[in-house]
């Protein structure tokens, strides 16, 4: 299978991709040979030795030694599972069944939450917002893949204290909405360092046993320490987790613990009921961690690939079609649509919000021309656009 | 669960059974279904923690004591409130909002099984708490205590009017005081009647920052800058009164409304009007915190709340909240959203019920 990947995601028309296909995930993970060093959505990786990796072995003249194997970027090893000290007796049963159980439930819970609180940050990407977890002392942050977006985007890291500091997204994993962040700056620790969240292994935990979740819900607010929910466990599987940790917007990306405050998962989507809170199983970060910390993307269903591109990003604040970010030299940014316009029709059909937009792009294809119709400021404006296919990776 | 705008729609087509909705705040941006099919998954819910019987029942021991100091209000057969009993001699504290608008009778089921007529004493519209007098002697009593030792994690428990809590969990955030703005605004009743104001604080009731074209206020000829000083026989203090006076009346109604425009008393008869269709905007984002759970109308205009995970029904606010040594640290004053309900911390509590009881309240329907 060829690999590939976005420059640029439109939200939009990934959305509707889903939404029509629905098909089982796609991965492009096996390991490529030819693959070139991606320079823009590299991490920047400590240990890097400057001028060696950023450039692509082809372009080398012919003076240069031949070499077997070009040297991509050093990508750190991932993170290994952290053993944890054995828990209490009082945690051997299914339920607690004794004020005293309770007791050492609180005690636990307590500990851990002081010990945790400061890896859990807010993320701010584009116009939306969710949550992460420092899980590294050099400052990688584990995510949800809908958080990221796409690789190399800029993004803001909220601490527990207030500070902010800038980091890159790195790698999205669409299928399982996994996503990796990379702080750029270094943290407040001895020596640079980031104050992290070890990680357990994700495939051996039981139903029934207790999880710990921190999150953002309805976004940062630096009066606000990150709302702690307490559930269980009720569903394992090597894609998704689910607990009745009752999660909202906001919380994507932020994390699951076990009781002995390593990381079990990521938040990522609800369902209808109090207990259907889904999260991302912490495994598939390390199962991953190569693509992922090196930035690619990948996990789209095929359907996705055909649908034709407009290259914008929609203002997530915004309940109509209002644009945050045309991204250069799409048809949108060749058409002349700009960040701040509404979009109000497409091919001469209103266009109310944003559900509408996707079920009338996902209907096209590329090569197609699209009539657009756009508020700016007190403004109607027309514009053609041509739309075209998806950018793939140079 | 509504379904009117189309975003909804088109989720449900890829989510099977299940509406699996991204988490990013307000996002966009869907992940893939994956392989997980919501549909396969069992519907038992025994291994959850808030949720779940068995754990209820070990938190009996906790709520026993408290427990007794709570009764059920209900008004036209139906339950709408818990309230905690703070005199023997039937003084009993609830959670304002939820009583009904207008004469509708009040009850009070004690924990014996009698049925009494209730009386609104006094109103703290801030707190949104009420004092209900009942003719009974003899009751068990709650003594809230300073919120200060219920710390993150704490395990907490609501006591109801049987043997098992109405709701489990922890402390996810510690008391602290909050902003105006950072609470959700109060979604209005249905029937409440609608003024088409924007309000400001000032000093001695609120001022009037924006008046509605077409308007119940324009309409009566109410101005910007007006400051509104009684509502009926209701005195103004702030805008969070003003807000619930309105809401406590039905479209259609004529209310007086006193103000003060340069430094003149005036009067105006107001005729008020339907409330406007909901701002898609809030509704959007109110759609994910409605999602598994009824939210009480008013979540907001507390000076200062204790949040905590547990799923407490809007229509057992006004009762007691408890920690693992049975203090009672506050009163349940709403189901705030899907990850929250908010309780009022017991100093505070404690303080209005005693002003209440004083009946040193500067807002109350029974006083001008």
């Amino acid at each position: 299978m060829k690999r590939w990947r976005w420059r640029a995601l439109s939200t939009a028309v990934l959305a509707a991709a889903f939404g029509v296909a629905g098909a089982s995930p796609v991965r492009a993970d096996e390991p490529t040979k030819n693959a070139t060093p991606k320079v823009e959505a590299q991490p920047v990786a400590p240990s890097t030795k400057p001028g060696v990796a950023a450039t692509a072995p082809t372009t080398k003249p012919a003076t240069t030694t031949a070499v077997a194997t070009p040297k991509p970027k050093p990508i750190p090893p991932a993170p290994q599972v952290a053993g944890a000290p054995a828990l209490p007796p009082e945690f051997d049963k299914a339920n607690p069944e004794t004020a005293a159980d309770l007791k050492a439930l609180q005690e636990q819970v307590k500990t851990i939450v002081a010990k945790v609180s400061p890896t859990v940050v807010g993320l701010r990407v584009g116009g939306g917002q969710g949550s992460g977890v420092i899980i590294t002392d050099d400052g990688y942050v584990m995510t949800a893949g809908h958080v990221n977006g796409a690789p190399g985007r800029d993004v803001v890291v909220l601490l527990q204290d207030g500070k902010s500091v800038k980091a890159k997204s790195l790698g999205v994993n669409y299928a399982i909405d996994s996503g990796l962040v990379k702080i750029d700056a270094p943290g407040p620790l001895p020596g640079g360092k980031w104050p992290f969240a070890p990680l357990a292994k994700s495939s051996e935990l039981k139903r029934g046993q207790w999880a710990i979740a921190l999150g953002h819900p309805g976004g940062y607010r630096q009066s606000r320490p990150a709302p702690l929910r307490l559930g269980k466990v009720s569903v394992v599987t090597p894609t998704v987790l689910r607990t009745d940790c009752t999660l909202v917007g906001g919380d994507s990306g932020g994390p699951l613990f076990d009781l002995q405050g390593r990381v079990i998962g990521i938040h990522s989507r609800i369902g209808q009921g109090l207990a259907d809170n889904m999260h991302v199983p912490a495994d598939t970060y390390r199962d991953t961690w190569e693509q992922l910390a090196r930035g690619d993307s990948w996990g789209l269903p095929a359907f996705a690939r055909s649908t034709a591109y407009l290259g914008v990003q929609l203002d997530q604040a915004s309940p109509d079609c209002k644009i945050g970010e045309v991204f250069p030299e799409s048809p949108a940014a060749k058409a002349g649509v700009r960040a701040g316009d509404v979009i109000t029709k497409l091919d001469g059909q209103r266009v109310a919000n944003y559900g509408e937009l996707l079920l009338k792009l996902g209907k096209k294809k590329p090569g197609d021309e699209a009539a657009i119709e756009v508020q700016r400021g007190i403004e109607s404006v027309k514009l053609k656009a041509m739309l075209t296919k998806r950018p793939e990776a140079k | 669960m509504t379904t009117s705008n189309s975003r909804w729609n088109l989720l449900r087509g890829f989510a099977v059974s299940t509406v699996a909705l991204a988490l990013c705040f307000d996002a966009f941006a869907q992940p893939a279904p994956g392989a997980e099919r919501p549909s396969r998954r069992p519907r038992t819910e025994t291994v959850g923690f808030k949720e779940n019987p068995k754990v209820w029942a070990v938190f009996r021991d906790v709520v026993r004591g408290p427990g007794e100091a709570v009764v059920r209000i209900k008004s036209d057969g139906k339950d709408i409130a818990l309230g905690t009993v703070v005199a023997a001699d039937g003084l009993i504290v609830t959670k304002h909002s939820e009583l009904p608008v207008g004469q509708a009778p009040v009850l009070v089921r004690l924990r014996d099984g009698r049925e009494l007529p209730a009386k609104v004493t006094a109103v703290d519209s801030k707190l949104d708490l009420a004092l209900l007098k009942i003719e009974a002697t003899g009751l068990k009593t709650a003594e809230f205590a300073d919120s200060k030792v219920a710390v993150v994690g704490n395990l907490l428990a609501a006591p109801g009017p049987d043997q098992d809590p109405v709701a489990v969990g922890v402390v996810s955030v510690a008391t602290r005081m909050v902003k105006p703005r950072e609470l959700p605004s109060s979604m209005p009743p249905k029937d409440s009647g609608f003024l088409g104001v924007g309000l400001e604080e000032a000093e001695g009731g609120a001022k009037i920052m924006s008046v509605l074209g077409n308007s119940a206020a324009e309409k009566a000829g109410l101005k910007i800058n007006d400051v509104v000083t009684l509502i009926a026989d209701t005195a103004i203090i702030d805008t969070e009164t003003m807000i619930n006076t309105i809401q406590h009346h039905k479209p259609g109604e004529v209310v007086a409304i006193k103000i003060k425009r340069d430094g003149q008393e005036q009067e105006f008869r107001v005729t008020l009007g339907q409330r406007p269709p909901e701002d898609p905007r809030s509704a959007r984002r109110d759609y994910q915190n409605k999602l598994g759970s009824e939210l009480s109308n008013r979540r907001g205009g507390f000076p200062a709340i204790l949040q905590s995970d547990m799923v407490v029904k809007p229509t057992d606010c006004g009762g007691p909240v408890v920690d693992l040594d049975g203090r009672v640290i506050g009163l349940s004053i709403a189901r705030a959203g899907r990850t929250e309900s908010y309780v009022l911390p017991g100093e505070l509590v404690k303080k209005a019920v005693d002003e209440m009881k004083a009946g040193r309240v500067a807002a109350g329907p029974e006083k001008k």
